[in-house]
């Protein structure tokens, strides 16, 4: 029984002191699931309907993901580059719970958050860099 | 008569108490790294240390010239007492088997001393490493680019937070506000995470660490039990100190016997009696 006991003492130590990598990996899910929602919003091979309901299904996978990334104590006080760069522009990182808050679709809270107006997107031509 | 074994025996004890060799077997201890200790519950900490400690082979070997010792001053006080009624060869003999005891005493409290000093400094490099973790994470703690991410995430929680229930609300409507699995099971989570916390703190391995009924921090808990263990290795070092002049009679005793056995009661009556001094001469010169 002791040494049971010792043995998830350890393992219990092991965990605590996980690698960075690990510590960020829920923030690089998010950061790749809200690129798949901007994604879907650009995307005009598909149907208006169709798009909306990717968009529907993205946003709520992305609304756990953001809490996720919120809620995880292996992050806190973390000097890595990404994380430091989500949670000092909260507005374009937890896009599904900034644009809720301030009543826009998220697609326009990114676009706002960087800097785009209108009429920089109507001048814009999509096409290979 | 006087034989020549124990003479020859004495001779070579008296030789070679000085230099004891340390015939140590391979005994070994890795305590847990520093890390790991700063990580266990303060009161555990010492606990766990002496009880990581006591399942190495170090701690075995040292329980084993434990015993050794016991039994060599056992025969000691027997052989004393032997001694103090013995008499003529066999006096010589048992004085020779009490030096013998008392030179085998001090090789294996020889041996004792070094594996204790190894394991004192595997103890004292386990707190040193223990205290710099602590010292590192003091640094980073008030690191500033730590601290601001910190309190970025705090405020980022507590905006998340405020806008929870609008955000289900908007996601969730159309199923009676059922919300994605992992928010249902995260919500039961929480609860049974605050009864853990609260079981967590009422624990006794979760009480602050103590040094004489007062509380005291982690670092200060470990600096203790440092000055113990450098207090123990002082100690250790005036035994040795002790041990040392112990050889130094057992071999002057060794000698003593040597010259007994060699010389026997003329040695030990005064040596050669001078005569034929001049005073005494003179009378044959007068005449």
């Amino acid at each position: 029984m002791k040494h049971l006991v010792t043995s998830i003492l350890i393992a219990a130590l092991f965990s605590a002191g996980a690698t960075s990598a690990k510590e960020i990996q829920t923030l690089k899910n998010m950061e790749r699931e809200r690129a798949d929602l901007l994604s879907a919003y650009l995307d005009d091979q598909v149907t208006v309907d169709a798009r909306q309901l990717q968009i529907q299904g993205k946003q709520k996978r992305l609304v756990d993901l953001e809490r996720m990334v919120l809620r995880d104590d292996r992050l806190l006080g973390s000097r890595d580059r990404l994380v430091r760069l989500a949670f000092k522009n909260y507005d374009l990182s937890f896009l599904v719970h900034a644009s809720t808050e301030s009543e826009h679709a998220p697609i326009e809270q990114w676009v706002s958050e960087m800097g785009l107006s209108s009429e920089d997107i109507k001048l814009t031509e999509s096409g290979r860099r | 008569m006087i034989t020549i074994k124990p003479l020859a025996r004495a001779m070579i004890l008296a030789s070679t108490l000085v230099t004891v060799s340390s015939a140590l077997a391979s005994t070994d201890w890795q305590p847990m790294p520093g890390e790991q200790l700063i990580k266990l519950p303060a009161p555990v900490m010492a606990q766990a240390i002496e009880r990581d400690f006591r399942e190495s082979p170090l701690a075995a070997e040292l329980q084993i010239r434990q015993k050794e010792i016991e039994d060599i001053q056992s025969n000691l006080g027997e052989l004393k007492e032997a001694i103090a009624s013995a008499t003529g060869q066999n006096k010589v003999e048992l004085q020779h088997s009490f030096l013998e005891k008392k030179s085998a005493y001090l090789d294996t409290m020889e041996i004792r001393q070094e594996l204790k000093i190894g394991a004192l400094k595997s103890r004292i490099n386990l707190y040193n490493q223990a205290l710099n973790e602590l010292k590192q994470d003091r640094n980073r703690a008030s690191d500033p680019v730590s601290r601001e991410v910190r309190e970025a995430q705090m405020a980022a929680r507590q905006r998340m937070q405020r806008v929870t229930g609008k955000v289900d609300e908007m996601f969730y409507p159309a199923i009676g506000g059922k919300t994605s699995r992992y928010n249902q099971e995260y919500a039961q989570n929480v609860d049974q995470i605050k009864a853990l916390q609260r079981a967590i703190q009422s624990h006794t391995a979760h009480e602050s660490a103590k040094i004489d009924g007062a509380e005291v921090s982690r670092e200060e808990f470990i600096r203790d039990l440092l000055t113990e263990a450098e207090a123990e290795h002082a100690l250790i070092d005036q035994e040795s100190e002790m041990l040392g002049f112990m050889a130094r009679l057992v071999a002057l005793d060794a000698q003593a016997l040597q010259l007994q056995i060699a010389y026997g009661e003329e040695f030990e009556a005064g040596g050669i009696i001078e005569t034929g001094k001049p005073a005494s001469m003179v009378d044959f010169f007068i005449n």
